[in-house]
């Protein structure tokens, strides 16, 4: 046991004198998500901002003002000058301007509801979501009212999801690549170099069981995977005020992180398994790496890519990982939810780990 | 196995990798606390045996009993009785040489302080570099680790690898020394090396090993006059003696006057021959100088049990050595 600590003691010691590897490790996620925060993020794709006239001001309207006001990623400010705020609507500043005119709770009680809507239509994706999500969310203002049904929540996938700084959405993909980027890379050449460099078969002349090794490496790879995870979300916090869904988020999140990681550290091994050496193991690395980074929705939702590439997503553990991160994250689901996310990957484990057990050479 | 003295004992041992039989049946024993070496040219199956001892390659057949444990098909007992450097040094990047001396010893479960990391270090001469890493050193300094590598457990027998290949003359000749003081210390050495220089310096007894085979095995010295080969003496003298005195001298063969005052006396036991010309020097109050006497060495040994000569990197090549297909191993300078 003891041993097995000083593997592991060095194994975190080599890392963190290796400052190239520290860097990609954890430097360049967290770079990666500020460069791509600010310049993707100042768009506020992902933000309504919706300025809501008050001109009737009675409860009902007060209640209607609370309901948007309680949606995720809609931010709503109110004012009772309807020119004003549709001056500020010309300028930019907001995407949509819905008016309450007075009377209108009265209206409302007819059953007759006609609320004048205008909105930024210089950005058609904003205009169409905004639209969308304004007529969803008066949509079930009304169920509510009349009780002809119960009430929605407003957990569409769609709104949800759009309804957030793009920031949201990057953290968890962040998140996800550099778990893997740290699993396949990091886990494949250290190995091969240390097979290259006959490390394993100096080992091999100890009593020690090579098992104890490799399990110190693997067990420095998650623990690692963690710390990652942890300081992408913290400076997504600190630095970019990412939103974390209320509960034990950062639990799940965690649980999560291990068993991407662990799928992510198998294939590294087995790139390890069928490299010769490290500049092979670099180049199959980049394959199995690099389409995964750009086809697994890390950066920018697949939703929208065109169907043929649809298959290829689904096929990229990645994008597992992404999704039941950006699920648990930013709608804090439970893991049950994202329970074939997590079978996924655990069978992508599983798969790799005996395939690089029944190939792995020691010289 | 203790009661007769051998620490090592190998019977039949054979190894086959496909068609080529790597080792073929061979059998010897090494006496605890000699410094045994096996001698031969690369793919001669020197590290192939030693590996099998060492427990790093399964035999296809034979037995190999190590201090009353036999190897296989459990090697675990052995390998913590012995030390071992191999030919490719095992370095982790970013641990500093004392920490790598720190880990491997864990590994046997020994768990030295910093001092006595350092202590190891200074045994084999590398005290001074505790604190760099292992890329940092020289071929001859990376050699020293992993000598110092093969000593973690204190082993019964330390088992080198051509621990001198690839080093210049001067490095080799500083290592023989701490191989030299290791076995002074108690620990039972076994080398493999294709110096026979090396062998004939430090071994007590040596294996001349070609094509999987053993050719002959013995203590240098004695295979040496087993070939009954001449030895040349030769000499100036502070002025000239008869040819004739000379060629009289006892056990000489042959007597040839060279350029200025030098002389060259051939003859079957070089020692016999200079006491006897010391001794006539002294009688004729003449004062010999440059006295060298090239005899016969292992190499000769070799290319009588052969038919070819050792590859050896200080020789030059010639015929003999083209039909050997060279193969390098080792250690590429002081890059790694």
């Amino acid at each position: 046991m003891k041993t097995w600590l000083d593997l592991l003691h060095a194994d975190f010691q080599m890392m963190v004198r290796n400052r190239q590897a520290l860097f990609w490790t954890f430097f360049f996620p967290v770079l990666l998500m500020g460069l791509m925060g600010v310049v993707f993020g100042q768009e506020d794709a992902f933000t309504m901002n919706l300025q809501i006239v008050n001109q009737d001001g009675t409860p009902a309207a007060q209640s209607v003002v609370t309901t948007f006001e309680q949606v995720p990623g809609v931010k709503t400010t109110v004012t009772a000058d309807r020119q004003q705020a549709l001056d500020a609507l010309k300028e930019g500043d907001y995407a949509a301007v819905l008016v309450l005119p007075p009377g209108m709770a009265a209206s409302f009680a007819k059953g007759s509801l006609a609320l004048p809507f205008f909105y930024d239509n210089s950005n058609m994706i904003q205009s169409s979501t905004v639209q969308s999500l304004v007529q969803q969310v008066l949509t079930e203002i009304s169920y509510r009212a009349t009780g002809t049904q119960p009430a929605f929540t407003l957990q569409s996938q769609g709104i949800a999801a759009l309804g957030f700084d793009y920031i949201d959405f990057l953290v968890p993909g962040i998140v996800a690549m550099s778990l893997m980027t740290n699993g396949i890379y990091a886990v494949s050449g250290t190995f091969v170099s240390y097979r290259e460099k006959g490390v394993l078969r100096r080992l091999k002349a100890t009593p020690m069981p090579l098992t104890s090794f490799i399990s110190a490496g693997v067990l420095m790879h998650l623990i690692t995977a963690l710390i990652q995870a942890a300081l992408v979300i913290a400076v997504g916090v600190f630095l970019f005020n990412v939103h974390v869904a209320s509960g034990p988020t950062l639990l799940k999140v965690g649980v999560l992180a291990l068993i991407g990681s662990s799928s992510f550290v198998t294939i590294g091994f087995f790139v390890a398994a069928v490299a010769k050496n490290v500049e092979i193991a670099a180049a199959l690395g980049n394959i199995i790496g690099t389409p995964m980074m750009f086809l697994s929705g890390i950066f920018f939702p697949m939703e929208n890519a065109p169907a043929w590439i649809q298959p290829v997503v689904k096929a990229m553990p990645l994008t597992y990982l992404a999704n039941a991160l950006r699920d648990v994250f930013i709608k804090g689901a439970t893991l049950w939810f994202v329970r074939w996310d997590i079978v996924v990957l655990l069978v992508t484990a599983t798969v790799f780990l005996v395939l690089s057990v029944r190939m792995f050479r020691w010289e | 196995m203790q009661s007769d003295g051998h620490v090592i004992d190998i019977r039949d041992l054979t190894k086959r990798y496909g068609e080529l039989v790597a080792v073929d049946g061979i059998s010897f024993s090494v006496a605890r606390g000699e410094v045994f070496g096996i001698l031969g040219p690369n793919g001669a199956g020197k590290t192939t045996t030693l590996e099998m001892v060492e427990g790093l390659r399964k035999p296809d057949g034979g037995s190999i009993v190590v201090d009353g444990h036999s190897v296989w098909p459990s090697p675990k007992a052995v390998k913590r009785l012995i030390g071992v450097q191999l030919q490719a040094t095992a370095l982790f990047d970013y641990q500093k040489l004392w920490e790598i001396i720190y880990v491997f010893g864990s590994t046997y479960g020994i768990h030295r302080s910093r001092r006595e990391c350092v202590e190891l270090l200074e045994r084999v001469g590398i005290a001074e570099k505790a604190e760099a890493y292992a890329d940092q050193l020289s071929g001859g300094q990376a050699q020293r680790l992993s000598i110092a590598l093969a000593l973690v457990n204190d082993p019964v027998i330390t088992f080198l690898d051509e621990p001198t290949t690839g080093l210049d003359p001067r490095a080799r000749r500083a290592l023989w020394d701490v191989i030299r003081e290791i076995n002074y210390r108690g620990t039972t050495v076994v080398l493999t090396s294709h110096y026979m220089e090396e062998a004939e310096r430090l071994c007590d007894r040596v294996a001349v090993m070609d094509h999987g085979h053993i050719m002959d095995i013995g203590p240098p010295q004695q295979l040496i006059n087993k070939l009954g080969a001449e030895a040349v003496v030769t000499f100036t003298l502070s002025r000239r003696l008869p040819l004739a005195d000379l060629g009289g001298l006892e056990g000489v063969n042959d007597c040839r006057a060279q350029e200025e005052l030098g002389y060259e006396l051939v003859a079957s036991d070089a020692q016999r021959v200079v006491m006897s010309l010391l001794d006539r020097a002294r009688e004729q109050d003449v004062r010999v100088e440059n006295l060298d006497v090239k005899g016969a060495t292992l190499e000769d040994v070799f290319l009588q049990l052969t038919g070819h000569k050792l590859a050896d990197d200080e020789a030059a090549p010639d015929g003999a050595e083209a039909s050997q297909p060279r193969r390098r191993f080792g250690f590429g300078g002081g890059g790694r």
